[in-house]
């Protein structure tokens, strides 16, 4: 606590009177600071919140706002003050950063700082001297000039006091103090310019009067000269006496005045050999004195009692009379009484010289202008006492903290800790204090932010020094100021974002970034306020403005293309991170680059990845399937992969499933999609024997395929069967266990009331339980009887049909409802065709399966055996075997029942594409269709297009495919192509271009007459390899010359067809 | 050196109750007895223009409050009708209309073709209607706990609502703290982030005579629900100072007088917290409530001293509002003889008054 305590509380408070609103009985006055500087808003409040004033509240309509006069920095001198006293405050923090103090060297570039400090106070008082008389046609502004101007002048008439007492280097006490009290001469004398000014006019009369001793000023002058220990300049001035080189009063008054100076040099000795001189010459001059040698001439010898250091001569009216200030009195005494006393003196004689002055001018207290040089700051100098002294005069300025604040800092760097006045590290405080309070009064000007946060920098209590942990850097007050600083422009936003940051502020920093982008996005500059969110790092915020940037765009695949083409989407890539609309929007941007840079399979990878990362809102799920159509619908090229696809039909069962589309739109996707999918899979090839995810997924194709396209159902359901036929038991056991965990798949399922009889594999699905009410898969051989007869009953005997369907038949995973309500039931009793034994053989495992404990347990836990591997009985092997056993004759059949119309059209379908088939209407209705090989049975399953399911559900047709052996070896032609070329000359040209293709990968299978066209129609196979030759050859030479029928399989009906 | 800046005519056609400067001190609210909230803005030549006006409650509105910037422009009003509510600013753009000239002969510019018209309104994301009672005290928190809004009313509940998420501020979800205060009549979030976050409310009911009201301003720890209190007659306001790097916490309680309170967590407080079974309230330990300066409780992990009461020549005085300036330096509050006086600590936690305004 520092000692003046008492003294600063007597302090008279600062009285303003202002317009304040007057206050009446249940009103009040409320206060509130603002953030920006020092304002004060008064209004005028009710008293209670609770309570309605009684007065009518006619007055209360304005708000007073009141603010700490910032004047200091209202004026641009000051201003420049401000910022180059800064630049001298940063030297300053480096050379404290250095030693505190401790060595010369820093002592030197501390004073040289002081210096410089003065310089700048110097130059500002003397300009603010020449703005004030050049605004004399404002009085007001050149008054405020001038006072602002005498200010300063008196601050660093003070600040030189400071320098020469507490900032210069102070080597050795004892030698140094003979040298301070010279400064302090110097000093007194540099600040009152008086007896030079006299002795100027009184040579100038001199001229004329011959006399100057008769001036009236002559002995002032002369006093003052020798006051001020001018002695050699005294003398001089006596030699101009008119008498002086006749009297001998005057020649021994001169050679008194040699007075001995005392020049430093740093030791000890030079003190000792000053005092011994300095007492030698004033016992002569006392002896003189004393001899009465000037008795008779009163003012020669007030001049010599003065240079005896008699302390009755400084004690008379005359002398005390000549001083401006008691501090010069104090100073003239101790240089001529006691020049080697030590600077204790200076604070022990301060009273009585104070004293002494005051008691001739009992008024003068009062009546000094200016506060700062009355005495009492230079009497605390002197008593040692600085921070008093601080503290007093920022009580003394005001609202101009410039001056304390850094002769505070300065002070620190020079004195560190220990300063008279103050304890226990105290000055540091102070100095804090006072930053804290200068930068407070800078952030009245929005020009001065910076300045007032570098000087907050410094501020090692209340800075970021004060607390160990990391997070100290939050609570700074650098920290409630940057924060405060109104980031209007982009420049200035930036500017302090650096600040921040420069600070190690980061989270003040992402305030203010956060603050910019909230700003942006209320204004609508989406761009910018992502900028400013990702420098924020904010991930909420980055996903409302990708929401908003999503939201602009409408939500359809045009707005969405749009805001995925925003320029501020351009530079963004690692943003990605920070949000998931934001990596959807920048992998939406890349969907687009690609498309438009012709990277088809690249982009279906990108859309692809998309939907299956669920990383998008659902909302845009639409959009991006509906940006994919186009890529769908390339009819040369299969851009999608069949994973791929599934992954957007997984899409699309969600969107279906939570019905958040309109269905139009889901339809036309989902119309596409199955088109694709038939496609790529026929593309690819697509592979069963291990795919039992892949029938699922299958499945899932079909349940679109059942709204969207009945050709690609039925194509996609016997893509299921041969799933399911070459998975085996695998995974209809796995069908079984996971129909509760894939439920999700399955649901789509839930209006299928079908039943499909496609081979050895019974599955029974009730629509609200499992989906598919029935869905078998029948696989029989070859057999004559079938295609003769209507009734195949006896073909259950025949020894192919367990060794086809035995071992792999499953449990129906929810048979037992069924078998509780129709225990001998057969799923369509009225289906003739499907009277075979495959169900049977289902009905016999069935009961099989509940002779075992195990399957109840399966069907508890259906989530433990979704991996169909898992499953040590596959009988795939044994499938293999009985399938080579009875391959004898290829014929291929499908036996269905289906109505003459229906059965017509898919002639007419199969004519269209030159498949021959045979079709022979059983007796029960049903229709059996023969064809000659395998490939035109694919070709026709995968066009069974006019067999429209949707129209015929009460005859619940039935679909049987026989067949006689396994997957058949034309898998291995990916293309077909018909066309007049043989294939013997197609052979030889390719071949002739690349010799190493193999020789079977190419096959004709069938020559047909040409439609319309000379010559025949040759329709053959290409494995990929040759394919790919064809493709790579000079293909325009073919084209005219041969019907090409590119990937036969994805062929699409002819416009206006019927369907 | 106080001055008088300007006055701004608000125009409220009764008495005001708050004004509240945004974090920038570029913005301006005011709210009233007339049941209406105005925004001013700054504008560059330094005027205060009005951006917005509208009538936000059926009743008088006591306080109103913003939230900081980063949240966006968000002000909550809570009033008489016994409701709170939040408005968040929404700033239409409309183009001027190009071939209309009746459209856009009112912005200025005429042949120049007119800048695009911005309207400012405030909407209402949402009416909170918790309170019983006339809500008296509003504060949000500050900005490192998120957004988050602190309410008080005269039903003794302290309510303090969480927004879910920033960018839907409708929804939240209300905390709801039971003073056993009648008449709470203000409340103030502590500023520090190094330290938990307490929330203090005061009740400005000085005659209560029941045991459980007589104290008359409390502190609750967010996390830990610790509370503290002192007694001292009629809590008229009561306000945090900004931290700046303190490690305590520095309360300013408007009463007869200005006590200064240092809450500081304590290492020792926990044993008698212990003692205490857990429950926080213990009376501090003068019975007299006019020298609280020697007052001093120490319950629970804080330790609560009155560090100096700011008097007027030792009369007292009622003293209406209090505010602090940004950096926690100086304090200003509006007194019942109709002055408004600024209070500075220095250095060495003096405290003594920088300025008296008087009329």
């Amino acid at each position: 606590m520092f000692q003046g305590e008492a003294a600063s509380s007597q302090q008279p408070e600062s009285s303003v009177a202002l317009p304040l609103p007057t206050v009446e009985a249940g009103c009040q006055l409320g206060a509130a600071w603002s953030s920006l500087g020092a304002v004060v808003t008064v209004f005028k409040a009710a008293a209670a919140a609770s309570s309605r004033p009684a007065v009518a509240a006619a007055s209360s309509g304005h708000l007073l706002e009141c603010r700490w006069s910032t004047e200091f920095h209202d004026c641009d001198t000051l201003r420049r003050l401000a910022a180059e006293s800064h630049r001298v405050f940063l030297t300053c923090q480096r050379l404290g950063d250095a030693s505190v103090g401790s060595s010369a060297e820093t002592r030197e570039a501390l004073l040289r700082c002081s210096k410089e400090y003065r310089a700048l106070m110097h130059d500002c008082a003397s300009e603010l001297m020449d703005s004030a008389a050049a605004a004399t046609d404002e009085p007001e502004a050149a008054a405020f000039l001038e006072n602002q101007s005498q200010l300063l002048a008196a601050c660093q008439i003070l600040w030189h006091l400071v320098e020469i007492l507490w900032v210069a280097p102070r080597y050795q006490s004892a030698a140094a103090a003979p040298q301070i009290l010279l400064e302090l001469v110097d000093w007194a004398r540099l600040h009152c310019p008086q007896p030079d000014r006299w002795i100027a006019e009184l040579l100038e009369s001199a001229n004329a009067t011959d006399a100057p001793e008769l001036h009236q000023r002559f002995w002032d002058s002369l006093y003052l000269l020798v006051l001020q220990g001018r002695t050699v300049d005294a003398r001089n001035l006596l030699s101009q006496h008119s008498q002086a080189g006749r009297q001998q009063q005057l020649k021994d008054a001169m050679e008194l005045l040699n007075m001995p100076k005392y020049s430093f040099v740093r030791d000890s000795q030079s003190v000792r050999k000053f005092d011994v001189a300095h007492c030698l010459w004033q016992k002569d001059v006392r002896v003189r004195l004393e001899a009465g040698l000037f008795a008779a001439h009163p003012q020669l010898e007030l001049l010599v009692e003065l240079l005896a250091g008699d302390e009755d001569a400084f004690a008379r009216p005359e002398i005390v009379g000549l001083c401006d200030s008691w501090y010069q009195l104090l100073l003239a005494r101790l240089l001529l009484t006691n020049p080697t006393g030590s600077l204790d003196c200076l604070g022990r004689e301060a009273p009585e010289a104070e004293a002494l002055y005051k008691r001739d001018r009992p008024s003068q207290r009062d009546g000094d202008g200016d506060g700062l040089l009355d005495g009492v700051l230079v009497r605390l100098l002197f008593d040692g006492q600085v921070g008093q002294f601080l503290a007093e005069a920022a009580g003394c300025l005001g609202s101009n903290w410039w001056f304390v604040a850094h002769l505070a800092d300065l002070l620190h760097h020079c004195l560190g800790g220990e300063v008279g006045g103050c304890s226990g590290g105290g000055f540091g405080a102070i100095r804090e204090h006072f930053l804290l309070e200068y930068s407070h009064s800078m952030l009245g000007r929005a020009a001065l932010w910076q300045l007032a946060v570098s000087y907050l920098d410094y501020c090692s209590n209340y800075g970021r020094h004060y607390q160990p942990s990391p997070h100290a850097a939050a609570a700074t007050p650098q920290e409630a100021l940057l924060v405060r600083v109104p980031p209007e422009s982009q420049r200035k936003a930036e500017q302090i974002f650096a600040a921040c940051h420069a600070r190690g502020l980061l989270d003040s920093a992402n305030t203010v970034a956060r603050t910019v982008a909230r700003r942006a996005l209320d204004k609508g500059c989406l761009g910018n306020a992502l900028t400013w969110a990702i420098r924020a790092r904010d991930p909420r915020l980055v996903a409302a403005i990708a929401d908003k940037f999503l939201l602009g765009a409408g939500g359809d695949s045009a707005g969405l293309a749009r805001a995925a083409s925003a320029d501020a989407l351009d530079c963004l890539a690692t943003s990605a991170l920070l949000s998931n609309r934001m990596a959807f929007l920048c992998q939406y941007k890349l969907f687009h680059d690609r498309v438009s840079a012709g990277q088809l399979a690249e982009a279906a990878d990108v859309a692809a990845q998309l939907l299956s990362s669920r990383m998008i809102p659902r909302r845009y799920w639409l959009s991006l399937l509906q940006d994919c159509l186009p890529l769908l619908e390339l009819r040369h090229q299969a851009v999608f992969t069949s994973a791929q696809l599934f992954d957007l039909m997984h899409a699309l069962a969600e969107l279906r499933q939570a019905d958040c589309a309109p269905a139009e739109r889901l339809s036309v996707v989902q119309a596409s999609l199955s088109d694709a999918l038939r496609r790529a899979m026929i593309d690819e090839n697509f592979h069963y024997s291990s795919a039992s995810s892949s029938l699922m997924e299958l499945m899932l194709a079909c349940r679109f395929s059942a709204s969207a396209n009945s050709r690609h159902r039925s194509w996609l359901l016997r893509r299921v069967s041969m799933a399911t036929h070459s998975a085996g038991a695998e995974s209809s056991d796995w069908f079984r266990g996971s129909a509760g965990a894939s439920s999700r798949f399955l649901t789509p399922f839930s209006s299928w009331t079908r039943v499909w009889k496609l081979g050895s594999t019974m599955y029974s699905m009730k629509p609200a339980t499992l989906y598919i009410d029935r869905l078998e898969l029948i696989i029989k051989s070859d057999n004559p009887v079938c295609m003769d007869k209507s009734k195949p009953p006896d073909t259950a005997r025949e020894p192919s049909i367990p060794a086809a369907g035995g071992p792999s038949i499953p449990q129906p995973s929810n048979m037992e409802v069924d078998s509780a309500a129709n225990p001998a039931e057969t799923p369509t009793p009225r289906s003739g065709a499907s009277q075979n034994d495959g169900f049977q053989v289902v009905n016999r495992r069935r009961r099989d399966d509940k002779t075992s404990a195990g399957s109840e347990r399966k069907r508890q836990q259906p989530d433990e055996r979704t991996d169909p591997s898992l499953d040590p009985k596959r009988p795939k092997e044994a499938n293999a075997g009985t399938y080579a056993k009875v391959a004898t004759e290829p014929k291929f059949k499908i036996c269905m029942e289906a109505s003459i119309g229906m059965i017509d059209d898919f002639l007419w379908e199969n004519d269209a594409l030159d498949i021959k088939v045979e079709a022979i209407r059983n007796a029960n209705g049903s229709v059996i269709l023969a064809f000659k090989d395998e490939a035109q049975l694919e070709l026709a399953l995968a066009n069974l297009v006019s067999i429209s399911w949707d129209t015929c559900t009460t005859a619940l047709p039935p679909l049987v495919v026989e067949r006689a052996r396994p997957p058949p070896p034309c898998r291995r032609y990916r293309a077909f192509y018909s066309g007049s070329r043989s294939i013997e000359e197609i052979r030889a040209r390719l071949l002739s271009k690349n010799p190493d293709l193999p020789q079977d990968g190419i096959r004709a299978f069938k020559e047909v007459p040409a439609k319309g066209a000379p010559g025949k129609t040759l329709y053959m196979g290409f494995s990929a390899e040759w394919e790919d030759a064809l493709k790579k050859d000079d293909f325009a030479a073919y084209i005219g010359a041969w019907k090409i029928v590119f990937h036969l399989l994805l062929r699409r009906r002819p416009a206006g067809d019927r369907r | 050196m106080f001055v008088a800046m300007k006055s701004i005519p608000v125009q409220h056609r009764d008495l005001i109750h708050d004004v509240a400067y945004d974090s920038y001190g570029k913005r301006l609210a005011t709210c009233s007895s007339d049941q209406t909230v105005k925004v001013w803005d700054l504008d560059s030549d330094g005027e205060w223009k009005l951006t917005c006006s509208w009538r936000a409650h059926n009743g008088s509105i006591w306080r109103l409050a913003w939230a900081h910037p980063e949240f966006g422009q968000i002000l909550a009003t809570c009033s008489f009708d016994r409701s709170v509510c939040i408005w968040e600013e929404v700033t239409t753009t409309t183009a001027p209309s190009a071939g209309v000239g009746v459209a856009s002969i009112g912005i200025g510019g005429g042949g120049s073709g007119g800048r695009p018209l911005t309207t400012t309104t405030f909407e209402k994301r949402a009416h909170l209607v918790e309170s019983a009672l006339s809500v008296t005290g509003i504060q949000f928190a500050p900005r490192h706990v998120g957004l988050q809004l602190g309410t008080c009313s005269n039903d003794g509940y302290l309510r303090i609502y969480q927004f879910s998420d920033i960018m839907q501020i409708s929804v939240l979800y209300c905390e709801a703290i039971h003073t056993k205060m009648k008449n709470c009549s203000c409340i103030a979030w502590s500023q520090s982030r190094l330290h938990p976050t307490l929330i203090a409310a005061g009740c400005s009911d000085a005659g209560a005579t029941d045991a459980a009201c007589k104290d008359s301003f409390q502190v609750y720890e967010l996390q830990e629900d610790s509370r503290k209190f002192a007694k001292t007659p009629g809590v008229n306001d009561l306000q945090f100072a900004p931290s700046l790097g303190r490690s305590f916490h520095l309360l300013a309680v408007a009463s007869q007088q200005i006590s200064l309170y240092k809450l500081r967590l304590s290492t020792g407080g926990q044993q008698q917290q212990q003692q205490s079974g857990g429950m926080l309230l213990q009376a501090s330990q003068s019975s007299s409530s006019l020298d609280v300066g020697s007052s001093s409780g120490s319950t629970g992990r804080y330790a609560l001293s009155c560090i100096r009461i700011l008097e007027y020549q030792r009369c007292q005085m009622s003293v209406w509002r209090l505010s602090w300036n940004v950096l926690g330096t100086v304090l200003a509050s509006s007194l019942e003889d109709g002055t408004v006086r600024l209070w500075q600590g220095n250095y060495a936690d003096q405290w003594k008054c920088l300025t008296v305004m008087t009329p």
